[in-house]
């Protein structure tokens, strides 16, 4: 599959073609990074983990816009879970890697999404408020949608309400100060 | 922001604007000194959905992988014992085979997390349902609880316990809905598939699930 397809798969809309796209994805580098984990003191456990927080950051820095081509696709996805590796045996087992840095992608520059910090986030949000805008901006069901499967009353019920959920999240991030580039984390090391 | 500004936000998802149209709204949505914490937050949103369509998806895999590991154990012992084939056919029902098509754990989208230990949502985000079995509060009252117990039990394949806690949640619960569809799954699961069919048939057209549910029938008839 092309770098171009898997990128739009991975950042569709669709569903299908997301699970497509992270299919492929499973299939070509979970081998690598089994191989790079097993190797440097981790477990099939770990392996499992670090493909997935991978995935995760490689969505991340692709709806983001974040990823320049400057590499392939494949090296840039395999840099970013090579060094969530590498950053996570540091915080837990020092020096266990010394003599081996992060790994550079060539001009690529690897950040990580901070999914903890997001998932806290997301944690203030009522359920049924989450639901709502889960609904909306990641599956992207239309409000009719969205007004059937979760039973409202009514479409403009429905639209206030979606206003006022997402008016209330962002409120809780301009709290924090967290704009959109303060969800990643760049390792500075990890670049050119 | 205002309501109309709201409008313009959701405006950028729509995949047929061009680049020009939607720079043009960004470029006016820029003006409003939050627009970057409303940016943050339907990234946040999108990034969170991503996280846990990928959990799923690995512990589908995790289970597939296992079933075929288990195939070809049959396999082997099939060649070995010479076991007819008529033993074997039984072995492989159809409902069992329906339900690992079509189960899928129901998303975590829980957030008032007061009255669960954390761990039980670390563990389930992670599809590690065996670790979110042992952090869970084992007998509720809670509708919300007992839901997630039945999911989390039909993903470890404990079928009858399953239907157990799916069986405590209210009449008036706002999992009804969602309720026949597991109880229907766990029953194929467990083999019952008539069981299953009593629930597939009282999902109705509005229910999110009813396309499923229609075409599980067909296959069972």
């Amino acid at each position: 599959m092309e770098d171009q397809k898997i990128i739009e798969g991975i950042t569709s809309n669709n569903h299908k073609s997301r699970n497509e796209a992270v299919s492929y994805l499973y299939e070509e580098y979970l081998g690598t990074v089994k191989k790079y984990v097993l190797a440097n003191s981790g477990n099939m456990q770990d392996v499992e983990d670090i493909f997935q927080d991978g995935l995760v950051s490689l969505y991340a820095n692709l709806v983001a816009k974040r990823f320049q081509q400057k590499s392939s696709l494949g090296t840039y996805f395999i840099s970013i879970c090579k060094n969530l590796w590498l950053m996570h045996i540091r915080k837990t087992k020092s020096n266990a890697l010394s003599s081996e840095g992060l790994i550079s992608t060539h001009d690529e520059v690897v950040s990580f999404i901070k999914t903890e910090l997001i998932h806290e986030i997301m944690k203030e949000l009522k359920e049924d408020c989450y639901v709502i805008l889960h609904d909306f901006y990641f599956k992207r069901k239309n409000l009719s949608e969205i007004q059937r499967i979760r039973s409202i009353s009514s479409k403009q019920v429905l639209k206030n309400k979606k206003g006022r959920c997402l008016r209330y999240l962002s409120r809780i991030l301009e709290k924090r100060k967290i704009r959109l580039e303060n969800l990643f984390e760049t390792n500075e090391k990890g670049g050119a | 922001m205002k309501k109309e500004e709201l409008k313009k936000l959701d405006l950028l998802l729509d995949e047929s604007l061009s680049s020009e149209e939607k720079q043009r709204i960004l470029d006016d949505l820029k003006t409003n000194s939050s627009y970057d914490f409303y940016e943050a937050a339907v990234f946040a949103l999108k990034v969170e959905g991503f996280k846990k369509e990928v959990a799923a998806l690995r512990y589908r895999k995790k289970k597939r992988g296992k079933l075929f590991r288990y195939a070809i154990a049959a396999s082997i012992t099939f060649c070995l014992l010479s076991v007819s084939f008529s033993l074997f056919r039984h072995a492989t029902p159809s409902s069992k085979e329906l339900f690992q098509t079509y189960f899928e754990p129901y998303p975590n989208v829980i957030s008032t997390r007061g009255e669960t230990p954390s761990d039980y949502w670390n563990h389930y985000d992670n599809g590690d349902f065996k670790g979110a079995y042992e952090a869970f509060p084992q007998h509720s009252e809670n509708d919300t609880i007992n839901f997630y117990l039945g999911i989390t039990l039909i993903s470890l394949n404990r079928f009858d316990e399953a239907i157990g806690a799916l069986n405590r949640l209210d009449e008036t619960s706002r999992y009804q809905e969602l309720k026949n569809w597991y109880m229907a799954l766990a029953h194929l699961g467990a083999d019952q598939s008539q069981e299953a069919v009593e629930f597939l048939k009282m999902i109705t057209p509005n229910d999110r699930n009813y396309e499923k549910s229609q075409k599980i029938l067909k296959e069972i008839k």
